[in-house]
């Protein structure tokens, strides 16, 4: 019997480590790409908003370009198996969805500004307030997993 | 040859699920009181500025104020998942360790 442990130890032993590997998760570890994704599109978004007083057609190519940073940090965590919170998180800042008028808070202001050409001064800090906090939520979700 | 200390394990275990959902526990509490504090201030400060701002963009801010409310729920999920992981991996390492120690 010890002969026979003695053979299949390092298989054994293996084994339960490839199964402390990938055996039991629920949800993706940290990713530094992800998490670093996060904080720039958070930053370039509430830039934006200070310049939504604008025409909003003064300031199409500025939109763009945040919009084209924050669906590439959406289309990263899309690829992210175990990863449906973040997924989740990211469509509730950046889909506007018919069946979910609360969906898409940044893209739902970006529709805003257009429809109205400008947004007033005295919504702006407001909407920074809970844009960030959107954001917070999605970030503090990726810093919080496993390392 | 020693074998399996299941006793030992079995502590091991126990110390682990109280410290890692002990933690979970403090973190969801001190999260929601910072939530409810939030909500709060968004909630006062889109009120206060009302007067100021068209009817379409007041109705921007309920909905934020909602879509805040499920995210929170969405944060909490998922940090709920990572304490199941960081305990299911903990059990591995302990029943990993016995066995090295076993054979």
């Amino acid at each position: 019997m010890t002969q026979f442990l003695l053979i299949i130890r390092p298989h054994l032993l293996s084994a339960l480590a490839a199964l402390s590997l990938i055996g039991c998760s629920t949800i993706s570890r940290y990713d530094q790409t992800a998490y670093a994704n996060a904080t720039s599109a958070k930053v370039e978004a509430l830039t934006l908003l200070d310049k939504a007083t604008g025409i909003y057609a003064s300031h199409r190519e500025d939109i763009e370009a945040v919009t084209i940073t924050l669906k590439k940090g959406y289309e990263y965590d899309r690829g992210r198996s175990l990863n449906t919170d973040s997924i989740e998180m990211w469509e509730s800042i950046l889909l506007e969805k018919t069946d979910d008028p609360d969906s898409g808070t940044y893209t739902r202001f970006i529709s805003l500004w257009k429809a109205q050409g400008k947004i007033s001064a005295a919504a702006i800090p407001g909407k920074k307030t809970r844009l960030a906090l959107a954001f917070d939520k999605l970030i503090t979700l990726e810093n919080g997993k496993i390392h | 040859m020693p074998d399996f200390d299941l006793s030992q394990i079995g502590k091991d275990i126990a110390e682990l699920a109280t410290r890692l959902f002990q933690q979970h526990t403090q973190q969801v509490i001190a999260d929601g009181q910072q939530f409810a504090s939030d909500m709060q201030a968004a909630a006062l400060e889109l009120v206060r500025t009302r007067a100021d701002i068209t009817a379409a963009e007041y109705d921007d801010g309920k909905r934020d104020l909602r879509l805040l409310a499920r995210m929170e729920g969405i944060k909490q999920r998922g940090l709920s998942k990572v304490t199941i992981d960081r305990f299911t991996n903990g059990v591995i390492d302990i029943v990993l360790e016995a066995a090295e120690a076993a054979l």
